[in-house]
């Protein structure tokens, strides 16, 4: 009796996923505490840290928010350019080249393919220093088009790799249709090819968004005027001006973090769809 | 995969039409020209000039060639030698992490019964990807600090003075402080959960035919069966994904490092990528950098090739 009594509790448990709820949230708790203290901290003075370290107190500071969005502000809007600059000429340069792999036959197709995808080899360790003098060379130093120009050359290369593949799986019947009513090519490419693509397209424009808004070590280097800097390299010598200002540094970190916080709240679906691209047949 | 294409479309393309093909091919080169203009300029000339340069002295204007010189340096560099064993800690610790706490949360998160927790999850555990990893890092800096960090402040607040450290300024530990926040690389902080690595995994579950789940099911496999024998077999693909990301991202990463310790204090956190980088940028030897950049690609090559050999190349990746 007692004994069926605790398999009924032991079955109502596991069908309320009980022991995989407790263990999501303990992580998600552990994952939580450091954007927490993030926030919790940027609302405070000092003074009001050293007294409670972990939990929101009245009055909210938020003068905090005024001193971090004039430094962190500008930098706001120079990644704000880089990024939207090299996600439109990804987005555009590789679905050009991906419409030609994916509906052509041309001499040579296999080995500029090959030429192409073999650079996902290539790690960013590698080039990065002759990259740099190269860069210096061609007078692109202190400017964003040196982080632009570069950015959309590495990103194109899985962009091509993947926008190909899709384009590939198109009926071939709506080309064959529109090519007898005589639509050029560029026709076929912006028409057809380019609009029915647009999940792969999105696809790329978050790969690409996370990259170039998260690149650190490359504008790093090239930019050294504070006026250009982006938001990675101005926070990390925000943190070196505001030492112990926690609340305004924090602040400063929780405003750069809002953009892509928000994209993502809107656009949750794509973003782990384009997070995940090529993992599933690998 | 470029075969089976060609064969496809040669069926499709009716073959009387020369004349239009051949006016087609022009076009076709022209939609190419501005990927590979951007593709020789900014890849292809730094990938050939890193392996030239490699034999040469060079500040980043004048060169000498100095032969294999470069190369025997790196076999006597202090800092580099130092950087072995760091790299191989970070590399453990990250491949132990990324096998374990992800794919049991994901795998957790696949079972749940109600549609709506399993997308609660994954959206939560999705958000800190999308923290800028600066801002992680630099939060993480913050929690680390021996004097107004929350972690020792915690520490003192429970009795534990003793069991306060100088995190990342203490030669002993300040590898593993940095190995728990995810490494020298970008991506997964503490507890490792969140981020990309469980996405995969879940990509790689919500694969799984449901048919093959039902018929494990009616054959009355438990769970912790199921699990062995049916998932982790048939998400191998994302496990050695992960793998070979987790090893790449470890050995060549030091970005994380930059912001933290600098390879500080002495050589105790110092990491390849990172005396590469000082070498190039702070030291102006930009043909020795080159040459370690040669040798952590032949290296990360080496391990990708050995972690894909039973991989074949038409199952390249692909949405």
């Amino acid at each position: 009796m007692n004994h069926k009594h605790k398999k009924d509790i032991w079955t109502l448990l596991q069908h309320a996923d009980l022991g995989k709820h407790a263990f999501l949230m303990f992580a998600l708790l552990l994952t939580y505490i450091p954007f927490w203290l993030m926030i919790v901290i940027s609302f405070k003075t000092r003074a009001q840290y050293y007294r409670n370290p972990i939990m929101p107190e009245l009055p909210l500071q938020l003068e905090n928010y005024q001193v971090a969005g004039q430094v962190v502000g500008r930098y706001l809007v120079n990644s704000a350019f880089v990024t939207s600059m090299t996600i439109l000429g990804v987005v555009v340069i590789s679905s050009l080249a991906a419409f030609v792999f994916a509906r052509y036959q041309f001499p040579g197709k296999r080995v500029l393919f090959l030429l192409i995808i073999s650079l996902l080899m290539v790690p960013g360790v590698l080039t990065l220093v002759p990259a740099f003098v190269w860069i210096k060379n061609l007078g692109l130093i202190n400017s964003h088009w040196g982080l632009i120009l570069p950015g959309i050359a590495g990103q194109q290369v899985f962009a091509i790799f993947i926008t190909r593949g899709y384009m590939a799986s198109l009926p071939e019947e709506l080309f064959e249709a529109a090519r007898v009513d005589g639509a050029t090519m560029f026709q076929l490419y912006w028409c057809i090819a380019l609009p029915l693509s647009r999940p792969i397209v999105t696809v790329v424009v978050i790969t690409s968004l996370l990259a170039t808004w998260n690149d650190f070590v490359w504008p790093l280097i090239v930019i050294g005027n504070d006026n250009l800097r982006t938001i990675p390299i101005g926070l990390s010598f925000f943190q070196t001006q505001y030492q112990t200002a926690y609340g305004a540094q924090m602040a400063g970190y929780f405003i750069s973090s809002l953009p892509l916080l928000l994209i993502f709240v809107f656009t949750s679906r794509e973003f782990v769809r384009g997070l995940t691209a090529g993992s599933v047949k690998f | 995969m470029t075969d089976s294409l060609l064969a496809e479309q040669a069926v499709s393309d009716p073959a009387a039409r020369p004349k239009r093909r051949a006016a087609i091919h022009w076009g076709v080169y022209v939609f190419l020209i501005p990927t590979f203009v951007l593709l020789i300029v900014f890849n292809y000339y730094p990938f050939f000039s890193a392996f030239y340069h490699s034999l040469y002295d060079w500040d980043g204007a004048n060169t000498r060639y100095v032969g294999l010189e470069n190369f025997e340096k790196i076999l006597t560099d202090k800092a580099l030698a130092a950087s072995v064993p760091n790299i191989a800690i970070l590399t453990i610790f990250g491949v132990l992490f990324a096998l374990t706490l992800p794919l049991f949360a994901a795998e957790a998160i696949y079972n749940l019964r109600l549609e709506r927790w399993r997308l609660f999850y994954r959206f939560m555990f999705t958000i800190p990807l999308v923290v800028p990893w600066v801002v992680t890092v630099l939060v993480w800096r913050f929690l680390y600090d021996p004097i107004d960090g929350p972690i020792n402040l915690f520490l003192q607040s429970i009795g534990l003075v003793d069991s306060t450290r100088v995190w990342l300024a203490d030669p002993k530990i300040a590898i593993y402080a940095i190995a728990m926040i995810g490494g020298g690389g970008t991506g997964v902080g503490f507890p490792f959960v969140a981020g990309l690595n469980l996405l995969i995994y879940l990509a790689g579950l919500n694969s799984i035919p449901t048919e093959t789940i039902d018929a494990s099911k009616l054959d009355g496999a438990t769970s912790f069966q199921r699990f062995r024998f049916v998932d982790l077999p048939l998400i191998k693909g994302q496990i050695r994904l992960i793998l070979i990301l987790t090893m790449i991202t470890q050995i060549q990463g030091f970005q994380t490092i930059i912001l933290l310790t600098r390879g500080g204090p002495g050589y105790s956190t110092m990491v390849p990528g990172m005396v590469m980088y000082q070498n190039a940028f702070e030291f102006g030897r930009m043909g020795y950098a080159s040459a370690i950049g040669v040798v952590l690609f032949v290296i990360m090559l080496i391990l990708t090739l050995f972690s894909l050999n039973r991989l074949r190349p038409d199952e390249a990746i692909e949405p």
